[in-house]
């Protein structure tokens, strides 16, 4: 709480000041940059793999059962679709290696971060007092990995929910009770 | 039970031609879902011929169970008000009661489609915050008794509101419950906007501009090839029939079907939005709105000051020549809201609209906010998206009529993309103040979106690969009723909006749904 009253010192500073000032004034607000990061469990590496593998068996069986059962296919069909499906299956490859070391979470006084994509590099972030409920899941094969899933909802549409795949339940259940806790301190 | 119209503590029914409300909305409903099944057998004529009068006699069966059900339906439906609730039983064969507590009440409306006209009655729906589930529509209520239940229950909610207004401070359901008010204190309401039929016509036009010149253009070009029909059948010259030669008449046919497919078109879409937005009616109860419009269904809408999430203020040249604007209102909903969605309060003029705005946000109109631009980079990667369609246009036209004309196209679809690429990279800004967050967008249009900061529920900073090696981002903003994404800023201008959103989201006591 102590935070909140440092910050609302801050905001009447603000408020007086002339809007020619407010640059200088917000470079001294806190940088959603310098939260420390933590990065989501490295098995999971294994489940993006997992995905990539069965998009490969789905292209492959495509390609052969064309090439098989269906008769007088012209050449050219292939000669645009492999190299097609291979720019895409590569793409995904580069994502996953590249992609997986951005994937990184971090808790912050009154917000929640997480970032993740190398083609698209997303930061999202969500203040603990918008956040609605929270939820641990687990899908099938994040079963097999014993790996868990955190869903933040926030009111309304659910273009703003944050999902953060890939921790390990003890994290999970921090980072779910470190929410829990702030929204109810919000809410005294 | 129509002794008692205002008394609703005892369990009352529907207006007694509800019945038939009823049962004639059922009876579409069923007819709707097994037509084919009855439909199928007609087929054969072997059926037709045999069975046909089983088949009439099974229907009328079936109708006549329908009709029975309909009315045990109508007997089962009971409403009341309790000590702290207000209910509705429900349900023939599985019964169900649903509860809802004064608090809880966020909207009342009152609708009339067509079929409800015809039976003299009205429907009468509960909103409540998000949940559809815990949402009550009768279907059929007189007039007098919706206007009385409705003013009855404000009462409650009112009163509840009042009774707790210390234990449960500052929340933005006690704003809300608070802010109910019943419509019939002409004291406190006074009439907004109220759009005459003359004006709506010229909403309808002016929106739907694109169309109107696609129409002149293709009109013009019909008339052109018409005329030139003509003074060659004076003139008399023989040219040899090949495609170049036939092209102007095979243009003039196609010009032809078009222009009757866009007239068409264009007259259906004024037409729908002038039916639409019929005697838009729009008053004001203290910082609420009540909006009404439509003329076959009218539709009865509030705009509730906390509860709204993004005030759209629109217009083009046309619009602007009239001297008129479009405000589209999105309010927190469970789903993202699409265009439709949007309560829309069309043909406003500007100070109609200042008032609005003083009264939904609570702040003087004449703000001022530190902006910054999408950065003119974004004309790249705007022409980029499109290249592949100046191709396509190129390589048509140059098999299609001639190699020189295919260059020519695609110069002019370049041009023309460019020009509209200018107007979108330069009608697109953030700008901010202490309490508001205004976007910009548009491209012959122009678009103002105002949403206040404390309504906003989490920010997103969207990078490419390419953006990161030139310095920019998008910046992505969440809140109740969907996004909005302001591209192409530069990243450390970018990452202050950014931090100072969070700030001012964290350090706000205000409820925001």
């Amino acid at each position: 709480m102590d935070s909140v009253l440092k910050y609302k010192t801050q905001n009447r500073i603000i408020l007086n000041m002339e809007f020619s000032n407010l640059s200088i004034q917000v470079e001294e607000l806190p940088d959603f940059k310098e939260a420390k990061l933590e990065p989501i469990a490295k098995k999971y590496l294994l489940l993006l793999w997992f995905n990539f593998a069965i998009l490969l068996l789905l292209f492959s069986s495509m390609l052969i059962g064309l090439y098989f059962f269906v008769e007088n296919i012209p050449s050219f069909v292939f000669k645009i679709s492999v190299p097609f499906l291979t720019l895409i299956l590569l793409i995904r490859a580069i994502e996953i290696i590249k992609g997986f070391p951005k994937r990184k979470f971090g808790v912050r006084e009154l917000d929640i971060i997480f970032q993740k994509g190398f083609f698209f590099f997303k930061e999202t972030v969500i203040p603990f007092k918008r956040i609605q409920h929270v939820e641990i899941k687990q899908g099938p094969v994040l079963r097999i990995l014993g790996l868990y899933s955190l869903k933040l909802y926030t009111a309304g549409a659910s273009s703003g929910d944050l999902v953060i795949d890939g921790l390990h339940l003890e994290v999970a259940e921090k980072l779910k009770a470190k929410v829990l806790q702030v929204t109810e301190n919000e809410d005294e | 039970m129509r002794m008692n119209n205002s008394d609703f503590s005892v369990l009352q029914r529907q207006s007694f031609s509800g019945v038939f409300l009823i049962f004639f909305s059922d009876l579409a409903k069923q007819f709707k879902r097994y037509f084919y099944a009855f439909f199928a057998p007609f087929l054969s004529e072997n059926f037709r011929t045999n069975y046909l009068g089983y088949l009439i006699a099974g229907l009328i069966l079936l109708v006549i169970l329908q009709f029975v059900y309909s009315y045990l339906s109508f007997l089962k439906y009971q409403f009341q008000i309790q000590q702290k609730a207000f209910i509705v039983q429900k349900g023939v064969i599985k019964r169900s009661k649903v509860e809802i507590p004064f608090h809880r009440i966020q909207n009342i409306n009152i609708q009339q489609n067509v079929l409800q006209q015809i039976f003299g009655v009205v429907g009468f729906q509960v909103e409540t915050a998000g949940e559809s589930a815990s949402e009550v529509k009768i279907k059929a209520l007189d007039s007098a008794t919706a206007q009385s239940l409705k003013e009855a229950l404000l009462e409650e909610v009112k009163e509840v509101s009042n009774s707790t207004k210390f234990e449960v401070d500052e929340t933005a359901l006690q704003e809300d419950s608070n802010s109910i008010d019943s419509p019939t204190q002409n004291s406190k309401s006074s009439t907004l906007l109220k759009l005459s039929f003359g004006k709506l016509l010229k909403v309808g036009l002016s929106s739907n501009y694109l169309k109107g010149f696609g129409l002149l253009f293709l009109f013009l070009s019909g008339i052109g090839n018409f005329v030139n029909d003509i003074l060659s059948q004076f003139i008399d010259v023989d040219f040899d029939e090949n495609l170049v030669n036939r092209l102007p008449e095979t243009i003039g046919f196609i010009a032809l079907v078009a222009f009757v497919f866009v007239l068409l078109a264009f007259l259906l879409t004024v037409s729908l939005q002038v039916i639409k937005y019929f005697n838009l009616k729009v008053i004001r109860i203290k910082d609420n709105f009540e909006v009404s419009h439509g003329l076959f269904k009218r539709i009865n809408q509030v705009i509730k000051k906390t509860k709204t999430q993004v005030v759209s203020f629109e217009y083009n040249p046309i619009l602007r020549f009239f001297g008129i604007n479009n405000v589209f209102v999105s309010q927190a909903s469970a789903k993202e809201i699409a265009e439709k969605q949007k309560i829309g309060l069309v043909g406003i003029s500007l100070s109609q609209f200042e008032e609005f705005f003083e009264a939904i946000f609570d702040l003087p109109f004449q703000q001022e906010f530190v902006q910054q631009n999408t950065s003119f980079r974004f004309m790249v990667v705007l022409f980029w998206r499109q290249v592949l369609l100046y191709i396509g246009f190129g390589v048509a036209a140059y098999f299609l009529i001639f190699p020189i004309a295919g260059f020519g196209l695609a110069f002019i679809a370049l041009l023309g993309f460019t020009f509209l690429n200018y107007k979108i990279v330069k009608k697109s800004y953030v700008a901010m103040n202490d309490d508001l967050l205004k976007i910009g967008s548009g491209s012959i249009d122009t678009k103002t979106e105002y949403v206040a900061l404390h309504k906003i529920q989490s920010v997103k900073l969207k990078r490419s690969i390419f953006q990161r090696m030139n310095g920019h981002a998008d910046l992505i903003i969440y809140n109740a009723s969907g996004s909005h994404s302001i591209p192409y800023l530069p990243y450390h201008k970018a990452r202050l909006y950014f931090n100072l959103i969070l700030y001012k989201v964290e350090t706000s006591k205000l409820g925001w749904i």
